[in-house]
């Protein structure tokens, strides 16, 4: 499996719409099942806080039942998500994007609390907003 | 005075003459070395006045002469001010009346530091802006101002909902911690708001620094003593933050449930910052309170120099704020240890994604887990939002 991140530019004007995708991909050629509360993000990080709430983390809700939360991959399908964001302050914006092995409530905008729930990291997105 | 001699002299000299006398005796007891004793000494060196009243003190006692002198002071009250009223007088454990002359020094200024190099005025931190916009919400209680908040004692004594920090009783000094809870709802920050946000910089504290006076030693070989002015070396930390509106907050949509979540976060960083400032800030102000007045005060050193560098060194001033300071900022700054923590709790709040809330698409719905459920199938079918 491969996570990326990916949006159309890397430096944004404070005005514009910024639209950022992370996709997982099952890079096999077998089949995979993810559970779509494995993938957390995109999570943006400004580089110089806030100065307030930590931005949340992306998740999806739960589905009624257990067997809607899992996806089936064939070999190089995708899973994804897109966020946007509208009013990020101006600096650096590292966005993380990581998927877990096993559900886990306790989630960082950069990785689980819980070290062994990680199974992959994107590798983080740099952005400057202008 | 106008009695003919100089009291605080005499006082003095007889005090002296005392210790004198005494070392005389054990001199004597030890060798009979000295031809001319000590008391003859000092008997040459006193006019007549003088000698009377070292008779007297050996015949009838201190507290004969204290009286003695006493009662011609009062005669001269009438006249002029009493010498009791422009030098406080304190007792002496030999139950003398010496006169005090403390170290006079200017008012505390709303400085960085003061002449000893304590910290004074305020300390904030750029990391926190301090703003505060009252959004007209209604149902919102406004419990306190930044601008206000930084005022420090002024402000305590105002605010009916500060929290007072510590078992302190009275005095003139009200060192305190002031939790000014829940000051107003806003936009959330992450859309350019006020909402979400401390109201005041991580390791900000408002100080008066200590003023110290002293008193020199009573006697030659006696302890001076040092102590602090009331209504100074008093601190204020003050906390307060700002909700988020539920419902709308630009492209975000935050639920109730998210928005009392987000209260109990700022809630944290209050009493994050309120534990350091009982380890920090409360032990100080008990120091502080226990060398407050003359009475309390520290009798140490040869001289009132001594004294005061000795009390300076057991209040521990700089050191207390400055510890104070530093771990709140390490604490409560953004992305700080009370963020991580609590970010990582099972219940924070979280961006479950676009949605449709009541015919409106917000780019972020946030809520808490587990989430709104699925986003409504076309035609009304699929989860509850």
């Amino acid at each position: 499996m491969k996570l990326t991140l990916q949006t159309a530019k890397t430096t944004w004007k404070q005005s514009e719409t910024i639209e950022i995708q992370v996709l997982a991909i099952n890079d096999s050629y077998e089949g995979a099942t993810l559970d779509r509360r494995w993938l957390v993000g995109p999570n943006a990080a400004p580089a110089r806080p806030m100065g307030g709430l930590p931005m949340p983390v992306s998740v999806e809700s739960e589905a009624p039942t257990s067997t809607q939360n899992q996806v089936y991959l064939n070999p190089w399908g995708v899973f994804g998500r897109i966020r946007t964001y509208n009013d990020l302050p101006a600096g650096k914006v590292v966005v993380h994007a990581y998927l877990l092995n096993r559900l886990s409530d306790a989630l960082l905008l950069d990785k689980p609390a819980e070290a062994d729930a990680l199974w992959i990291s994107a590798e983080p997105l740099e952005l400057t907003i202008e | 005075m106008n009695i003919g001699i100089n009291l605080d002299e005499v006082l003095t000299t007889t005090m002296e003459h005392d210790h004198l006398h005494n070392d005389e005796k054990l001199q004597k007891t030890k060798t009979e070395q000295s031809p001319t004793s000590s008391s003859d000494l000092l008997h040459d060196g006193l006019n007549s006045q003088q000698q009377q009243i070292l008779r007297l003190q050996h015949s009838h006692g201190n507290a004969y002469v204290q009286r003695w002198i006493a009662s011609l002071q009062r005669q001269e009250t009438h006249e002029e001010l009493s010498e009791e009223e422009m030098h406080p007088t304190e007792p002496t454990e030999e139950g003398v009346e010496i006169h005090i002359h403390g170290t006079e020094q200017p008012d505390p200024q709303p400085t960085q530091t003061n002449e000893f190099d304590e910290m004074d005025g305020e300390i904030e931190s750029d990391v926190v802006p301090i703003a505060f916009i009252n959004q007209g919400k209604t149902g919102q209680g406004m419990l306190s101002q930044p601008g206000n908040a930084s005022s420090g004692f002024s402000t305590l004594q105002k605010n009916e909902f500060g929290e007072l920090g510590g078992t302190l009783d009275g005095g003139d000094a009200p060192h305190a911690f002031v939790n000014g809870g829940k000051a107003a709802s806003g936009l959330v920050h992450w859309a350019g708001g006020i909402g979400g946000k401390g109201n005041q910089g991580v390791g900000s504290i408002t100080l008066v620094a200590p003023v110290y006076k002293t008193a020199e030693p009573a006697a030659a070989g006696g302890q001076a003593k040092a102590w602090i002015e009331a209504g100074t070396g008093t601190t204020t930390v003050t906390r307060s933050y700002n909700g988020v509106n539920t419902g709308a907050n630009g492209q975000y949509y935050i639920t109730a449930g998210a928005s009392a979540r987000i209260d109990r976060h700022e809630e944290r960083h209050i009493t994050s910052t309120h534990a350091i400032y009982g380890t920090n800030i409360l032990p100080l102000e008990t120091r502080v309170r226990l060398r407050t007045g003359e009475a309390n005060a520290l009798v140490q050193g040869a001289d009132g120099a001594a004294a005061r560098t000795a009390l300076q060194a057991i209040i521990n001033w700089n050191t207390s704020i400055t510890a104070f300071s530093q771990a709140d900022t390490t604490a409560n700054t953004p992305g700080g240890t009370t963020d991580t923590a609590d970010s990582g709790s099972a219940d924070f709040y979280r961006n479950y994604g676009p949605r449709d809330v009541g015919g409106t698409n917000y780019a972020n719905y946030i809520d808490v887990p587990p989430g709104p459920g699925p986003a409504p199938a076309p035609g009304g079918g699929g989860g509850t939002p």
